[in-house]
């Protein structure tokens, strides 16, 4: 019976033993480990004191004693376990080192590319302000050359108005000390004609026959420009001023019924007497008194 | 040798064997700094387990102490200070490693933000 007793609790032992791993399988197991710690920090230092440690730890376990195995193995594990979380640890050293330098290097580049869009950005204000200011210097110098133009043309329409003017004036003298008619001239560059007083009777409003004449002949003249006119009469100053008013204005309706008879439209003739009020020279002497007593007609 | 001095020696030697035994293990104040060390890593909250271990251990040592088996709390107290410094090492990585993620994101952000964007400085 007892015999039957020992030989079932020497079954049960050696059952139990068979189930647990082995102590040279765990040594093993913690060396395959550390091994691989060693292998991870290659020729490195990292973790080079814990991996030390770690494998003193490691070359005394397999001659522990059975009854302190135990201890000794939660020792060399947390030993090992020191050593992986430390060459791991010193790996994350060194990436965060990397990190850093990254981040460097990304605030590097973008301070090189802001400088690089404020220097494109400054050349492109300097290139539009240039375009600007050759664009106001063409400008400039087109309105300079249009003012030129019109200041040349003006001078020039204006010196030949003065120069017809003076031609008019002389025209004019020259008729009046001839005694003609009638003489064509030109005001402001539209044609322009002047009746002398020899075109009337003296003293009178009746038109003389080779003045009329020569008005019938305007007349078609005028017809055909299909213009407005005015037929203004003048006179010297001598005799009372109601009466060269009534002479000039009476003398300039004589003018418009011709014209009139002629077909010129009532409605493009304006009739005024201006009297004494405008002569064109000094009412002196006899020339001057014979260009005054004239009659105007004027395009209006 | 005459034997009072005999007697003399053997008496110094149990006296100093005695006081030997009585002294507090050396491993235990180590023991202690480095769970110390292990809690200030903030290994209570990155790697529980293996700081409660190595407190659990640490308590085992006191008390093998506070009954006078001085062996077995130094033995005690070294299991505890490797426990705890395994667990300092452990708490370490982790911090480092969430360190190294946030880096990561934070560069990536800025990448993104300043190169791709062309935002603002951050």
């Amino acid at each position: 019976m007892k015999r039957a007793l020992w030989l079932v609790l020497l079954l049960a032992a050696a059952a139990a033993q068979a189930q647990a791993p082995s102590w040279e399988m765990q040594v093993a197991e913690l060396d395959a480990r550390l091994a691989a710690v060693d292998a991870a920090a290659g020729s490195g230092d990292g973790a080079a004191l814990e991996r030390l440690e770690a494998r003193q730890v490691l070359a005394g376990l397999p001659k522990t004693r059975a009854r302190e195995r135990i201890d000794a193995y939660e020792v060399a594990e947390a030993l090992v376990r020191r050593a992986e979380f430390a060459l791991k640890s010193a790996e994350l050293e060194a990436q965060l080192l990397a990190l850093d330098r990254e981040r460097d290097g990304i605030l590097l580049e973008a301070s090189r590319r802001d400088a690089e869009l404020a220097r494109k950005e400054a050349e492109r204000m300097r290139l539009l302000a240039l375009a600007r200011e050759e664009e106001e210097a063409l400008a400039a110098a087109e309105q300079a050359a249009v003012q030129e133009t019109q200041a040349r043309e003006l001078a020039d329409a204006e010196a030949k108005d003065a120069e017809l003017a003076r031609l008019e004036e002389e025209l004019a003298a020259q008729a009046a000390a001839k005694g003609d008619v009638l003489a064509s001239r030109s005001v402001n560059g539209k044609p322009a004609y002047r009746l002398s007083a020899s075109a009337f009777q003296p003293g009178k409003a009746v038109l003389m026959p080779e003045a009329k004449q020569l008005l019938q002949q305007l007349a078609r003249k005028l017809k055909a420009g299909g213009k407005s006119w005015s037929i203004e009469g003048h006179t010297d100053n001598l005799g009372s001023e109601e009466g060269n008013l009534a002479l000039s204005r009476q003398r300039a309706e004589a003018v418009q019924a011709v014209f009139r008879a002629a077909g010129v439209p009532a409605g493009k003739l304006g009739v005024k007497g201006w009297g004494s009020a405008k002569p064109l020279a000094a009412n002196t002497g006899k020339n001057g008194r014979a260009q005054n007593r004239r009659i105007e007609i004027l395009p209006k | 040798m005459s034997t009072p001095f005999l007697r003399f020696l053997l008496v110094a030697c149990l006296a100093a064997g005695t006081a030997a035994a009585q002294s507090p293990p050396s491993e235990l104040p180590q023991a202690e700094q480095a769970v110390t060390a292990a809690r200030q890593a903030n290994a209570g909250t990155l790697a529980p387990d293996a700081l409660a271990r190595a407190e659990a251990v640490l308590a085992a040592a006191n008390a093998a102490a506070g009954r006078g088996k001085l062996k077995e709390a130094e033995r005690q107290a070294l299991r505890a200070r490797r426990l705890a410094e395994a667990a300092t090492a452990e708490a370490h990585y982790l911090q480092l490693k969430e360190r190294v993620e946030t880096k990561v994101s934070e560069n990536a952000a800025l990448r993104r933000e300043l190169l791709v964007t062309g935002g603002g400085r951050p």
